[in-house]
């Protein structure tokens, strides 16, 4: 087995020193300033070194120096380095980038990486494979789901993954989240996309972590209520979300992630529909919207789903816009209302006020929508 | 602990007795007890009593129950209630929402003596009149407390309180508009969780409501959720947060207006006692955890008890029998054709109604005030000290006091130094401390719930404190100690694996096997 290894030997710095994240050359040297330390080797050390039983069944690929070959020294784990690539003293997004693209072209099995939510992102803008991608959570914050719970969980999960023991290779969602905005207090998220990733329970890191009951016992509670609800003869446009996954699963096909398919009498019609064609279907009649909101930030329109445009909304009752999403995802809005960018004042007014989420079989949540 | 200057932390080393589960620890044909043989002149003349037995009543097999000697029985519970943290040598303030207190030992005593343990409850009424008059002067007594006209104590928890609550507004519904559909119930997401799980058994759909931008409830979400199809509102004020709805008699008279029944969830009483009411705030329907707020022990799902009150014209509903006095007698009084029937076999938990009894009549009313006076002086003195601490804060209704407990915030320390409450949590163990989160989802991040009760003094709360500054210091100084935390205590981080998956659960010993042999789990070395 062949497993791409980096490492973001900056990730992680801005955290000790109250700067939310070590995103971009100004804030690193900010944080420098502060007396941050490296944190990120160790971490990916601490991960690295639960591996050491099952040596001999794989064989790492890491860039040269600083960017992993400098960590794995420190293991007695079999590695080779980058040909093509040497980073520099002072790494950024580049050299994560072309170093991903790198070992990418070799065909790796599994690309391991320790790092945060921005070196997360890096990965997804180049990284076009299926292969899983699984972190070593490093970074300041994370909120993408692609991390371990802990280092160590980390190698115990890719140990697993080795083993070619039972798990799961889920969607993960990257969130790309605005750090300059959120030292000003202002959090802004936006779904960067999404990476193959290993899980297991309580090795990966969800959305809901800790929590008693599993994410995906919600969101089929949330996708059979939906189910059941569904009226004869009305077309459903089903949205994006990992939420509603469940939902096309039920219905017996594999949902668009970033678009929405035109589902009638529990069938599915169309794939992954442009606003143009959604407007022939909702203007004849009564059509109904089912959405989930974008986790951790709250948009339930106006992010990563433009297709539904102020024209469209003009012929959807607000009625007819369900929204479903987990408790465990709702309170990850830390009690700021759902919200609504449409690009059109008029139409975010119409959508805002209280609206009812549904969380599970009879269970809903009573949140209001600010525009 | 250093008594003489500063408050610190305890020297404290868990045992550890990695103690097998009592099936293993079986060896057959060991006996703890040789029954004495019946005398010969008892059998002639009564013959053997397990021939008595037939039909169904005879077992095919003997159970397989372990097979053990005395003493191995006695050092295997001892050696595990070594491993354990119980209430009575922890400074329990961290199990915010459950108010842990101190259980009065004589009160046990008074419950555990021969007048109550050899009552049995289809005695002659009669010949237990004793135990009709502590029901009768328990609901005199909450009448007192709630303002509300009468009292069950069937219930033999908090949540079974609900359950009760819940059938009592299935049965007015139907009995005063049956060609109504009602079968919404709104709660708000700070109230106990059970309020809407319990309500949610009966088969009402359930609505919650998140907390306005302030922090209280939501007054426009409730009017947003109100309609023609509402039972009822379940409500937990203060909420689990330590904030005290200013709008309550709004809330109560809102759902009024719908044709709704307003319910209140007192599991959070501690700091109210003497000072409000569920009458003036407009409530049809309360209940009190015995077990909470009146200083009988929580029993780890029993034996609690839950009293459950209601207005006049709910009277009839309540689960019976109730006690009536008639002329110098107590009688049970079981004609209640409109009763929601038995939510529990005979009268209830007995030994902690009449523990509680004995805790209220020892306090008195001036008693009772006082101790939820000490109760709220408790938690804000806990609450500006705890504010102190790097890393700490109280999300929502910032800036304003709370009841008897708070929901604090670790979210900056976590977001300054990546420890997670989870370290925190294994950390303070090494003190000989319990520290709690918060109900799911945790809407607070990072959350922990602190509710210091009227039995601890300052000299325990600071040691408590001592143990919270000590891991804010680790975590901005040297986080490891906390990742790798515990050091000193039994429980180490145990996995969620088994607690996710209803396939894994095992809560017999027979279930265990199964699930070993069958492959759904694996068994534990």
């Amino acid at each position: 087995m062949k497993i791409g290894f980096i490492l973001n030997p900056v990730a992680g710095m801005g955290g000790k020193v109250a700067l939310k994240g070590t995103d971009g050359l100004h804030t690193l040297e900010e944080a420098l300033k502060r007396g941050a330390k490296k944190t990120s080797p160790k971490r990916a050390l601490s991960a690295l070194l639960r591996l050491s039983l099952q040596k001999e069944h794989f064989e790492i690929i890491t860039p040269k120096g600083i960017m992993g070959e400098t960590v794995l020294k420190k293991t007695n784990l079999c590695f080779k380095t980058l040909d093509d690539f040497v980073p520099g003293d002072n790494t950024s997004s580049y050299d994560t980038q072309v170093a991903v693209q790198s070992l990418e072209n070799l065909k790796i099995d599994l690309l391991v990486f320790a790092g945060g939510d921005g070196t997360a992102c890096d990965i997804c803008k180049v990284f076009c494979n299926t292969i899983p991608v699984i972190g070593i959570p490093s970074g300041v914050k994370m909120h993408s789901s692609v991390f371990g719970t802990n280092p160590e969980r980390t190698g115990d999960l890719i140990a697993a993954y080795i083993e070619n023991q039972p798990m799961d290779i889920k969607n993960a969602e990257i969130m790309d989240i605005d750090e300059h905005a959120l030292r000003k207090g202002i959090v802004s998220t936006s779904l960067a996309g999404y990476l193959k990733t290993l899980f297991k329970k309580s090795f990966s890191q969800g959305s809901k972590s800790g929590s008693p009951s599993s994410d995906r016992s919600s969101q089929d509670a949330i996708a059979m209520q939906i189910y059941f609800n569904m009226k004869k003869d009305v077309p459903y446009l089903v949205g994006p979300g990992t939420t509603l996954k469940p939902l096309t699963d039920l219905l017996g096909f594999e949902g668009t992630l970033l678009g929405f398919d035109l589902v009638v009498n529990k069938t599915l019609v169309q794939k992954d529909l442009m606003e143009k064609e959604i407007l022939t279907i909702v203007k004849p009649g009564e059509t109904c919207l089912v959405l989930t909101p974008v986790g951790g930030q709250g948009y339930i329109l106006g992010r990563g789903n433009q297709q539904i445009s102020p024209k469209v909304l003009e012929y959807i009752k607000k009625k007819n816009i369900i929204i479903g999403a987990t408790s465990g995802k709702l309170a990850s809005f830390e009690g700021r209302p759902l919200l609504v960018d449409t690009g059109s004042q008029k139409t975010n007014e119409y959508l805002s006020g209280y609206t009812r989420v549904i969380t599970g079989l009879d269970e809903t949540m009573v949140l209001k929508i600010d525009a | 602990m250093n008594q003489q200057n500063t408050i610190e932390t305890r020297h404290f080393h868990q045992a550890r007795w990695d103690e097998p589960i009592i099936f293993e620890l079986s060896a057959p044909g060991k006996t703890g007890i040789i029954a004495p043989q019946t005398d010969p002149e008892i059998l002639e003349e009564r013959g053997n009593a397990f021939d008595k037995f037939t039909g169904k009543l005879k077992r095919k097999n003997p159970p397989k129950l372990p097979e053990l000697g005395q003493m191995e029985v006695v050092k295997h519970f001892l050696r595990l209630s070594q491993e354990n943290l119980g209430a009575d040598f922890n400074v329990d303030i961290g199990q915010g929402t459950c108010t842990m207190k101190y259980n009065p030992k004589i009160n046990d005593q008074i419950a555990g003596s021969q007048k109550v343990l050899n009552v049995h409850p289809l005695q002659d009424e009669q010949t237990m009149q004793g135990i009709l008059q502590i029901l009768f002067d328990m609901d005199l007594y909450f009448r007192q407390i709630s303002g509300l006209d009468r009292f069950s104590f069937q219930p033999a928890s908090g949540s079974h309180a609900i359950l009760g609550m819940a059938a009592i507004v299935r049965a007015y519904h139907q009995k005063n508009h049956p060609e109504e559909i009602r079968d919404e119930i709104i709660t708000t997401i700070f109230s106990h969780p059970s309020d809407a799980a319990a309500a949610k058994t009966l088969g009402y759909k359930i609505i919650t409501l998140y907390p306005d931008r302030n922090g209280y409830p939501d007054v426009d979400a409730l009017k947003a959720a109100l309609s023609h199809k509402t039972a009822a509102l379940f409500i937990t004020n203060p909420e689990d947060t330590g904030i005290y709805n200013p709008r309550i008699q709004e809330f109560t008279a809102l759902v009024h207006e719908q044709g709704g029944l307003s319910c209140y969830d007192q599991a959070n009483a501690n700091g109210l006692l003497g000072i409000t009411r569920a009458k003036e705030a407009g409530f049809d329907i309360c209940f009190f955890n015995l077990h909470k707020t009146f200083g009988t022990p929580h029993g780890c799902g029993g034996p609690g008890a839950g009293a459950l009150g209601v207005t006049k014209i709910l009277e009839p509903f309540l689960p019976g029998p109730l006690v009536e006095k008639e002329n110098d007698h107590y009688v049970f009084n079981r004609n209640m054709p409109d009763s929601i029937g038995k939510i529990r076999h005979f009268y209830g938990v007995i030994p902690a109604i009449v523990k509680a009894c004995a805790w209220i009549r020892a306090l008195g009313a001036e008693g009772l005030k006082k101790v939820s006076q000490t109760a709220v002086l408790n938690n804000n003195y806990m609450m500006k000290k705890i504010l102190e601490i790097p890393g700490t804060s109280v999300p929502f209704a910032e800036g304003r006091t709370r009841i008897e407990q708070v929901r604090y915030s670790f979210e900056k320390l976590y977001e300054d130094t990546g420890v997670t409450f989870e370290d925190i949590q294994a950390r303070m163990a090494d003190f000989g401390f319990h520290i709690w989160s918060s109900h799911h989802p945790h809407i607070v991040k990072q959350p922990f719930t602190i509710e210091p009760t009227e039995s601890y003094s300052r000299l325990e709360l600071d040691e408590y404190l001592a143990g919270l500054q000590q891991v804010s210091k680790e975590a901005y100084e040297n986080p490891e100690i906390l990742k790798t935390a515990p050091h000193n205590s039994v429980i180490h981080r145990p996995g969620h694996d088994t607690l996710d998956d209803p396939e894994k659960w095992a809560v017999t010993w027979r279930a265990y096997l199964k699930k070993c042999e069958s492959g759904a789990r694996e068994r534990i070395r």
